[in-house]
């Protein structure tokens, strides 16, 4: 499903957080990079409604969010998983689904049922009936995400779903996530190049409120390890994120 | 072995403990506070009506709110994977789903705790019928403190609110008991007794169940308007000022006069009545089973002083209200509670008929200043009137008590201490005037 920012602006009182951003997504990992403050949690806000752009406007397949039918709508065709996320201990797995699922919107009869495919596609299928309680932080951000797929969205919004997990659970939430953007719009908000790197077809990167790169994955590494020889700073790891600082830092120019 | 099984979505994410308990909680209350009731003998129906209103309220209401508190408390907060914001249910029809589900739970749970006094009520009490609306006061309020605890669960996202409102709740519900009823029309409980003959005053009914609709709708709006939002707290729209404002107003209306009657006197009870050897005795219709313990009691009485005098011809029930001083006597007034055993009763008449034999009234009235002594043991030898009319109220009483063969309340009366009752009697008689009057000089 096509997600479309047109010419979006967006301030908090005499703060411009976003400035004249247009991106066109479509099925696939997208990434959304960018520095603290440079919007990222702005432009999110303004995908899954929870604001409205001062000026410009933002469409999810047909629905048009500056109006109240159009959010309403096109609600029902999202799923969001925030940064933080808090969940309660004593509920089991499939209730926490299927509850979820129905504050989403699939009828009462079929939330049980829209929780097992949800829980398998997080790997989370044999604790079902485990209280949220006894898992660890990666499975817990792993149903967050079932959570939030349980009613099928076919835009999916995930801001920073690997920070604050081990090396061997961001593993296994990227293998999930790629998965995901095999059928679905996955918008993927993060900060870890890595993640972007390994995940994403497309990349966006964000400075000071504008879009100041939207092109594809290989493009970004390309443009990426140009600007690491620029900064005669050739390997991977933390020589990539100071190209990648170095990188903003130009695009932004 | 199926990975669910079949089974329609429950609704309650939490499981059923978190409505179960507090629903159990509030039953308990319902029954133990209404259980003393089982088992009188005569039931009054606007005494059972009330009752929705009174005590078990105290327990039931501040249970809701804690339990609804602590479920909204744990759902709603907006940092929950399952409380977004942006949630397509996250509005009216979330917050309709949880409260059905509590209020049905606690609604239920206080309205099954009351059919034990209902049925026992309904097959006891002679006459009239339940006061629906009265009732309604009752569960209404468990209605609206479900809201309001549910409410302070969503703005504050904790449940941790959930003992507060529990110890908000027993406050504001008692907030009559604090203030001499100041706030009758609002706060459900009174701490007051509705009995027999009296008819619930139906502009304060009809304020109090709009007040009690407003508030829990004026809660819910708030904890609809609150979900949709990222954060609860936020400057208030005016819709939510004007609801506040509303409920302010609504408080304040009645308050600014003089607090009215929950209860008055009905205008024309049903009524039996009775004569026996001079001596009417009328009774509400819901009292008639009674009238043979009244009448054999104040006929105790009437032997013991010998004659039946006009201004002491007449018993009444309490329960006629007003119509009891309509025919120019001045009756002895009965008191019946429904809880009273017949052994009170027949204490309560033989008290009232003795006391307006012995010319109670009239040394009122002459010698206002001057106080009943509370039982004869406190009398000493004292040549006022007041206090010979009192003496002689209490030989009465001592004789009645032998007749009737119940245990001895009083001690000696000094001024007839030894005498012969016939020498009394006929002390009566000479001093018949004296004693009308309150100018009796010395005893026989």
């Amino acid at each position: 499903m096509e997600v479309k920012l047109d010419r979006v602006s967006f301030s908090y009182g005499r703060h411009v957080a976003l400035n004249d951003v247009s991106w066109c997504i479509g099925t696939g990992v997208n990434g959304l990079l960018g520095p603290n403050g440079a919007g990222k949690t702005t432009l999110l806000s303004l995908l899954v409604t929870l604001a409205k752009p001062s000026e410009g406007t933002v469409r999810i397949g047909e629905h048009e969010l500056t109006t109240a039918g159009g959010r309403k709508a096109a609600r029902r065709l999202l799923g969001f998983v925030p940064q933080r996320f808090s969940l309660a201990p004593e509920m089991r797995l499939r209730d926490t689904v299927a509850y979820t699922a129905w504050v989403n919107g699939v009828p009462d009869a079929d939330c049980m049922a829209a929780a097992e495919p949800a829980l398998r596609e997080v790997g989370l299928r044999e604790q079902a009936r485990s209280r949220v309680r006894t898992l660890s932080g990666g499975q817990r951000q792993r149903l967050g995400i079932a959570a939030a797929l349980a009613h099928d969205p076919a835009v999916v919004v995930l801001d920073e779903p690997t920070v604050g997990l081990d090396p061997g659970q961001r593993l296994r939430v990227r293998e999930m996530i790629a998965r995901l953007g095999q059928q679905r719009t996955v918008v993927l908000s993060s900060h870890l190049l890595e993640d972007v790197a390994r995940l994403c077809s497309r990349v966006a990167v964000l400075a000071e409120g504008k879009l100041v790169f939207d092109d594809t994955n290989e493009r970004f590494h390309t443009v990426l390890e140009d600007t690491a020889n620029a900064a005669e700073s050739s390997a991977l790891g933390s020589g990539f994120e100071l190209a990648y600082e170095a990188l903003v830092s130009r695009l932004g120019e | 072995m199926r990975f669910f099984p079949i089974r329609r979505f429950s609704g309650w994410p939490l499981g059923v403990f978190p409505v179960l308990v507090p629903g159990l909680l509030i039953l308990a209350a319902a029954l133990s506070q209404t259980s003393e009731m089982w088992s009188w003998r005569h039931q009054v129906w606007i005494h059972t009506s009330a009752k929705f209103h009174e005590e078990p309220l105290i327990l039931a209401a501040p249970v809701a709110a804690a339990g609804a508190a602590y479920y909204a408390g744990r759902l709603t907060d907006a940092s929950r994977i399952f409380a977004q914001p942006n949630s397509p249910r996250n509005d009216g029809q979330l917050v309709t789903r949880h409260l059905l589900t509590l209020c049905g739970f606690f609604t239920g749970a206080y309205v099954v705790g009351m059919v034990p006094m209902v049925v026992l009520t309904a097959l006891r009490a002679p006459t009239g019928g339940p006061h629906v609306l009265v009732m309604l006061v009752g569960v209404l309020a468990v209605v609206a403190a479900t809201s309001v605890g549910y409410t302070a669960g969503v703005l504050t996202g904790t449940a941790w609110i959930s003992p507060l409102m529990l110890v908000l709740g027993f406050l504001a519900i008692q907030l009559n008991g604090f203030s001499q009823g100041l706030f009758l029309p609002a706060v459900p409980v009174t701490h007051g007794i509705a009995s027999l003959g009296e008819v619930p005053n139906t502009p304060v009914l009809l304020y109090r169940i709009a007040f009690l609709v407003l508030l829990s709708t004026a809660t819910v709006i708030v904890a609809v308007r609150s979900l949709s939002r990222p954060r609860r707290w936020k400057i208030p729209s005016l819709l939510s000022v004007g609801l506040v404002g509303a409920l302010v107003f609504t408080i304040l209306v009645p308050l600014s006069g003089s607090s009215p009657k929950l209860y008055a006197d009905a205008a024309n009870p049903p009524r039996t009545c009775r004569t026996v050897s001079g001596v009417e005795y009328c009774v509400h219709s819901g009292h008639r089973a009674r009238l043979d313990t009244i009448v054999s009691a104040a006929r105790a009485v009437y032997e013991q002083y010998g004659s039946v005098p006009e201004r002491a011809s007449r018993v009444r029930d309490a329960s006629l209200g007003e119509s009891t001083r309509t025919d120019g006597v001045t009756p002895a007034r009965v008191t019946m509670h429904a809880s009273n055993p017949p052994t009170m009763l027949t204490r309560s008449v033989q008290n009232s008929v003795a006391f307006r034999l012995v010319g109670t009234g009239a040394c009122r009235q002459r010698y206002p200043e001057r106080k009943q002594p509370a039982r004869s043991g406190a009398l000493v030898n004292s040549s006022h009137p007041a206090d010979i009319a009192t003496e002689l109220a209490y030989w009465l009483l001592g004789r009645a008590e032998k007749t009737a063969e119940l245990p001895p309340r009083f001690g000696a009366v000094p001024a007839f201490e030894g005498s012969d009752p016939q020498e009394v009697r006929a002390w009566i008689a000479e001093h018949e005037r004296q004693i009308a009057t309150c100018t009796l000089e010395s005893g026989p």
